[in-house]
């Protein structure tokens, strides 16, 4: 049993390192702001190098979006728009290769609950397609249908960040709950069979199969119940569209190449599905590997597994209300 | 085994607390520039040689520009009304009074503050709105006591704000003749920006990604040292 639980405690870990470091910034984090000097002073690493690397690339794609728009709209040519579909499909990729709210989410859901390779990747293709296709209903919707001026569509963006930003709460509300009520049955079933554990207490994980017809295995989950967290998920991260997908949509519209910029958008989503099925994979991957250590029905495993679903709620509802709570500042002084 | 539960929990709580702050920071570093503005600055000094004054003009990326003047009456050859320009600039220069202008002026190691802004003119150019405005400092820095730095930048770096290209983008007026200008593009150290993409949303406020992104430009005069 000590060994079944240090393995478990390796996996909360491991589990833990994942999602952290995708984030990039498990080196920066532990810093108080005020150590900026000496941060400049000493050696970067290789995650501080990789998101500096990132952000530098980023700044490239704004411009060059410009100007393949602007070449789109003199030349009306196949090869010009074919220039900004590329080049919409890298700042796809590279806008999700660095960290955000999106990634936040899936890899926090992910790592915490046990899901499928295949359905790890069908969220995160799920999520880009929503939020492109929330980019396009918002802008059309607004521009050719309700007549705003493309400025105004900011204000509407600020609404649909805002009410994303519930949903993540929301979602991760969900998961505490979901988890908490397992956890009691759990708990409650081990109560009523006390024997049964203590008998066994020297048996180790694999002879541990006492009560495993009262625990609810992940597996025996609700399919249902399943469904409504991964469409809490793909809702949450894709109503909340891209910024830089509404301005390309928005100017391509008043250049009247309003297919030009439908075209960037989903080549835009495609770029950041690859991009966060890559993460998805190795999150879902790290996680089944370790995960093959601690036998599935072990009773600590079980509650152990519970508890990591819990923490990956309370995260998630954690994050959901930090990044609401961060929207209620004021807008950016020159109306983008 | 409830206590080996228990220990598992206590040993996580503080991993998973310090999950949730990373990824609520990680949102700051998803911060990237959706818009670019070209910079033109002169530099006024007064007649006693010291500086007393920044001539900004400020030139607005040509998506910004379509995107800002969609909807606004336009004229035959096309350039937008004129009053619809003025009123989006004066809206921007209303926001932007509680950012310092996006101006930063420090000579030894203080901050100068500014005491307002005249001459605002805004026009449309080569499908680029244009915005010109002299910011004035509070107190006139003498030349004598040491270099001036300045940088005009936005802190969020949600906007990247460089100095136009192909020269003339800097002009020291009425400067005594041995003042010099050095231009110091961004050079982010990797840490530190690091280091800002992790800040959170409140502490970024004034000090965020966007000084890492900055240029620099450096006023020398005489035996300044």
């Amino acid at each position: 049993m000590r060994r079944g639980t240090v393995r478990l405690a390796l996996l909360a870990l491991l589990l833990l390192a994942i999602p952290s470091s995708s984030f990039a910034q498990s080196g920066a984090g532990d810093r108080p702001a005020a150590a900026t000097q000496q941060a400049e002073a000493t050696q970067p690493g290789l995650v501080a190098r990789a998101l500096a690397a990132i952000v530098s690339e980023q700044r490239q794609f704004h411009r060059k979006l410009a100007a393949s728009l602007e070449t789109i709209r003199k030349e009306r040519s196949a090869a010009a728009a074919w220039g900004l579909i590329v080049i919409s499909f890298l700042y796809g990729v590279f806008h999700a290769a660095g960290p955000g709210h999106g990634k936040a989410i899936l890899t926090a859901y992910l790592s915490t609950h046990r899901e499928r390779l295949r359905r790890g990747i069908l969220l995160s293709a799920a999520a880009a397609t929503v939020q492109g296709l929330t980019a396009i209903l918002l802008v059309f919707g607004l521009t050719t249908l309700a007549g705003w001026a493309a400025r105004d569509t900011q204000s509407a963006v600020h609404w649909a960040e805002q009410i994303s930003f519930v949903l993540v709460a929301a979602l991760g509300g969900y998961l505490v709950f979901r988890a908490a009520a397992g956890l009691r049955r759990s708990l409650a079933g081990r109560a009523a069979h006390a024997h049964g554990p203590h008998a066994h207490a020297d048996d180790g994980h694999s002879h541990d199969h006492c009560g495993h017809t009262h625990l609810p295995v992940p597996d025996q989950m609700d399919s249902a119940r399943d469904m409504r967290a991964m469409a809490g998920v793909v809702l949450s991260i894709g109503i909340r569209p891209c910024s830089g997908a509404v301005l390309v949509l928005a100017v391509a519209n008043l250049f009247g190449i309003a297919w030009a910029g439908i075209a960037a958008v989903f080549a835009m989503s495609l770029g950041t599905a690859i991009a966060v099925a890559t993460l998805a994979l190795l999150v879902l991957s790290a996680r089944n590997l370790v995960a093959a250590l601690v036998a599935t029905e072990s009773r600590t495993a079980v509650v152990g597994g519970q508890i990591v679903a819990l923490a990956g709620g309370t995260i998630i509802l954690a994050l959901g209300g930090m990044l609401f709570v961060g929207s209620l500042g004021p807008a950016h002084p020159l109306g983008m | 085994m409830s206590h080996q539960i228990a220990r598992l929990a206590a040993r996580l709580l503080p991993l998973l607390a310090a999950m949730a702050l990373l990824s609520a920071g990680a949102e700051r570093a998803a911060a990237h520039p959706h818009a670019w503005i070209d910079v033109k600055v002169k530099v006024l000094f007064d007649d006693k040689g010291r500086l007393y004054a920044l001539e900004e003009t400020w030139v607005f990326d040509p998506l910004y520009t379509a995107f800002s003047l969609d909807g606004v009456k336009q004229s035959k050859d096309g350039s937008p009304d004129q009053k619809a320009v003025d009123a989006l600039m004066h809206e921007n220069m209303k926001n932007i009074k509680e950012y310092n202008y996006l101006t930063e002026v420090e000579s030894n190691g203080v901050k100068a503050k500014f005491s307002g802004v005249r001459d605002i003119r805004s026009g449309h150019r080569d499908k680029r709105l244009r915005l010109t405005f002299t910011l004035l400092l509070e107190s006139p820095i003498d030349t004598a006591a040491g270099p001036i730095e300045y940088g005009v930048f936005d802190p969020t770096y949600y906007i990247e704000m460089l100095h136009a290209e192909g020269g003339g983008a800097i002009e020291l007026s009425g400067a005594p003749a041995d003042c010099k200008y050095r231009l110091d593009p961004a050079n982010p150290n990797p840490n530190a920006v690091a280091l800002a993409a992790a800040l959170d949303r409140t502490q970024s406020a004034g000090d965020g990604l966007g000084k890492y992104f900055a240029e620099r430009v450096t006023i020398r005069c005489g035996a300044a040292p």
